[in-house]
């Protein structure tokens, strides 16, 4: 999914470089106290060797397909969200430099899909799966597979908006959306799968490298509430882009009733059953920034509903 | 040995292109770049011209146009999605070969083939005629910040010892009578790689060690960097400013 | 005349309880070459860490050139002891090779034109300065370990510390490293289990077995105990 050079016009790169910069600069801040006084410049750089070398595993999924690790919830649980972004950032930069692979001048959206919301979404996942459930391996192995799920289905989606804003157009967008998160949902329960494999493994044996999941052994929590805070946030505005595109609007289905003469049937049946429909055809309208509030509404209930589940779960175990 | 690649595309040579500071040449590629996708889609022309520029640089370079080619293959995922877009793009729709495809698809998969090639190219011309450390060291002149550099020196330094690690890893395994094959594949591959997370890992904590006593305290020494002279500036920039040229030109017409 | 290294009642136990490091003491003069003997797990690669001050001893003192070892006078003291690691990969983490053997020098302020001399030094006592523009990954086992040396004989200390130098190389690379060694004119401690490496360089050997100092005397006598190298696993 790395983007090459033209996909998206110039102001997307520009905008999605601006986003990559300020969350690559976040990442820099939050970790710049600490990282070159502990060991963890060679440990960061290492790890980066390894998440390269891991995306190059194929693994098969189903469907006849196949995927690659993207390991943005790996690096967020071994090494913490900020120092997995900055990884993933190496990866992918050096991916686009040394080895041309993902457009230089696409490398803002590639690091915003691939090094940023890979990682603090599948963070803020994580974390939330870890408050509402009980302190136990089982329970961090779960976070990890839905924290993994999540991170590729949010990366797909961001590429989906993406291309919505300032692709090349051409493609119909529903069935763009429809496509990309479908493959990638399959791909993600690969992601997620290998992961909360990986994390098992390594909570059997190693438990001491897991660092987000360092609390089990009372541990300290790490200082992570500006990730968590972050990756809710892309969460949210990742549910506010995509609800108007994703909406039903089958341009691919329109195609094929227009040629069969079906078009205005289809297109009165879909109005009447959808508010909405047609309005990706003529922008962004006032209808869509609807729905984008309704999702947004949506993702931050599920967040207060989680983090009240969180204190209804801790107050007993305080006493 | 594994099959995976982990080798940079540097090719040894003594072109202008190897020789200007590494700082330059990423810069140039940056300022092409942005040419590039700045060019209207429709202005085929200027696309013909920039293709002309980039092939005179590769020539130049003492690269083959074939070894740029090969080293574009990371594109063709996005090739088969521009192949698709006429296909199922909007009208209206134009006749091609007694088949109607959508005009507004064929200028989208127009421009990302373009586009993409160029770009692919150009980044290909830059890793192929600069060693990696002297792109790292171009990054830290160009005010990246020194902790990704950093990180990124280790990484590359790693990834062969790694990959080698991981080979050996899947030919312990072949040996044993393993053979991949669903969720027991998944098993597998995630058992290795928590065991090349944990050697990682152990590395990395002996290379800290390694460092601190050679005096390391925090900050990585940057002991010598290249020096620049506008002559190089110029040689390296004149791809990118003809590119821009044409670009703007395209824009007004 | 103060000794280089002293160490004094010397005690190190891991973090999860083992005591790795036993009540060691030993001097070592400049100019000596002493070997440190052992089998696996007898403490060494430990007691080359505390000299280093990598680890601080539970117990115990060191003193470098008569100075205490302390975690504050660790960063100073360093310079004068070079340690040179068993596997040249984790040593070598620079991009090339030049950096690499800069890396030491400038970590104590050392730029510029003398820094280049001095790597251009280092390199040629090694015979590698050809080797100066190369990326670390792409040299052969036996260059790989003299670069690792040409980089800490860059900072110039007194004594030169090696971790089984002769691991990974094969008998030819494993002569030309001994030739090299013999040269040199620092201060060694040999860290190692081929004994005839010990026998070939050094005069004195130290034996460390379950972290504690079994035997101080010449190579020659302890070679030539058999019943003694058997029951410390050395033969």
């Amino acid at each position: 999914m790395h983007i090459p050079d033209g996909f998206l016009n110039a102001t997307t790169s520009i905008g999605t470089g601006v986003l990559a910069v300020g969350g690559v600069g976040t990442a820099l801040r939050q970790t710049g106290r600490t990282i070159a006084t502990d060991r963890r410049i060679p440990l960061a750089g290492i790890s980066a060797a390894v998440i390269f070398v891991l995306q190059m595993l194929n693994f098969p999924v189903a469907l006849g397909t196949s995927g690659h690790l993207l390991g943005g919830t790996l690096a967020a649980v071994l090494l913490g969200p900020w120092l997995g972004v900055l990884v993933l950032t190496v990866v992918v930069g050096v991916q686009a430099l040394v080895f041309a692979d993902g457009g230089v001048s696409a490398l803002g959206s590639n690091l915003l899909n691939m090094a940023i919301i890979t990682v603090l979404v599948g963070w803020a996942v994580y974390r939330l799966v870890r408050a509402i459930t009980p302190a136990r391996r089982w329970a961090v192995t779960l976070a990890v597979f839905l924290a993994g799920v999540a991170s590729v289905v949010a990366s797909a989606v961001a590429f989906s908006i993406e291309y919505a804003v300032g692709g090349q157009g051409g493609a119909p967008l529903g069935a763009l959306v429809a496509a990309m998160t479908s493959v990638h949902l399959v791909i993600g329960l690969g992601e997620g799968l290998i992961s909360a494999l990986i994390v098992g493994g390594l909570l059997a044996t190693r438990p001491d490298v897991v660092v987000g999941a360092a609390d089990l052994d009372g541990g300290p929590r790490l200082g992570d509430r500006g990730a968590i805070v972050g990756g809710l946030a892309l969460l949210a505005a990742l549910v506010f882009g995509i609800a108007p595109i994703a909406s039903p609007n089958p341009d691919g289905l329109e195609r094929v009733a227009l040629d069969l003469g079906f078009n205005e049937t289809a297109t009165s049946h879909q109005l009447a059953d959808s508010p909405l429909a047609g309005y990706v055809v003529d922008g962004l309208g006032a209808s869509a920034l609807a729905i984008g509030v309704a999702g947004l509404v949506g993702a931050a209930g599920v967040g207060l509903a989680a983090w009240f589940l969180t204190r209804l779960a801790r107050r007993p175990a305080r006493r | 040995m594994s099959g995976l690649h982990t080798h940079a595309l540097y090719v040894h040579g003594h072109s202008t292109a190897h020789s200007l500071a590494p700082h330059v040449k990423v810069a140039a590629l940056l300022a092409f770049l942005a040419a590039v996708v700045a060019t209207p889609r429709t202005a085929v022309w200027a696309f013909a011209v920039h293709g002309v520029g980039l092939t005179f640089v590769i020539l130049r370079s003492d690269l083959s146009l074939g070894f740029v080619a090969r080293r574009m293959a990371v594109e063709v995922p996005f090739v088969l999605f521009a192949v698709v877009l006429p296909f199922v793009g909007p009208g209206p729709y134009v006749d091609v070969l007694g088949l109607g495809l959508s005009a507004e698809g064929l200028w989208s998969a127009w421009s990302i083939l373009a586009r993409a090639t160029l770009g692919t190219g150009a980044a290909v011309v830059l890793a192929a005629t600069t060693e990696v450390p002297d792109i790292l060291a171009g990054l830290a002149r160009l005010r990246v910040p020194a902790v990704l550099v950093a990180i990124a020196g280790f990484m590359i330094r790693y990834l062969d010892v790694l990959a080698g690690e991981l080979g050996r890893m899947r030919t312990a395994a072949a040996v044993r009578g393993y053979r991949a094959s669903g969720f027991g594949a998944m098993r597998a591959m995630a058992g290795i790689a928590g065991s090349l997370l944990i050697r990682a890992f152990e590395r990395g904590e002996r290379i800290h060690a390694a460092m601190v006593v050679r005096g390391y305290r925090g900050i990585m020494p940057r002991p010598f960097s290249t020096p620049s002279t506008a002559a190089e500036w110029r040689s390296g920039l004149s791809l990118p400013t003809a590119a821009l040229a044409v670009a703007a030109l395209a824009a007004v017409l | 005349m103060t000794a280089l290294v002293a160490v004094e009642g010397l005690s190190y136990r891991f973090p999860g309880g083992d005591l790795a490091l036993d009540d060691v003491s030993f001097e070592i003069e400049s100019g000596e070459r002493v070997a440190l003997l052992g089998p696996n797990g007898a403490g060494k690669t430990t007691l080359v860490l505390a000299l280093l001050g990598v680890v601080m001893p539970s117990r115990g003192t060191i003193a470098i050139g008569g100075k205490a070892l302390t975690p504050e006078s660790a960063f100073e003291l360093r310079r004068h002891v070079g340690l040179v690691f068993q596997d040249p990969n984790d040593q070598l983490f620079m991009p090339t090779v030049r950096d690499d053997v800069a890396f030491g020098p400038a970590n104590y302020g050392v730029t510029g034109s003398r820094l280049a001399d001095v790597v251009d030094a280092a390199l040629d006592r090694v015979g590698a300065r050809h080797l100066a523009d190369r990326a670390p990954h792409h040299l052969s086992g036996g260059e790989r370990r003299r670069v690792a040396i040409a980089g800490v004989l860059a900072m110039s200390p007194h004594l030169l510390v090696m971790d089984e130098p002769s691991s990974g190389l094969d008998p030819a690379g494993r002569r030309e490293l001994t030739d090299l060694l013999a040269d040199l004119t620092e201060s060694l401690l040999l860290v190692t289990h081929h004994l005839e490496l010990a026998e070939a360089l050094c005069g004195r050997a130290l034996v460390l077995d379950e972290g504690r100092l079994v035997r101080d005397g010449t190579v020659e006598e302890i070679v030539a105990d058999a019943s003694f190298l058997r029951s410390h696993r050395l033969s």
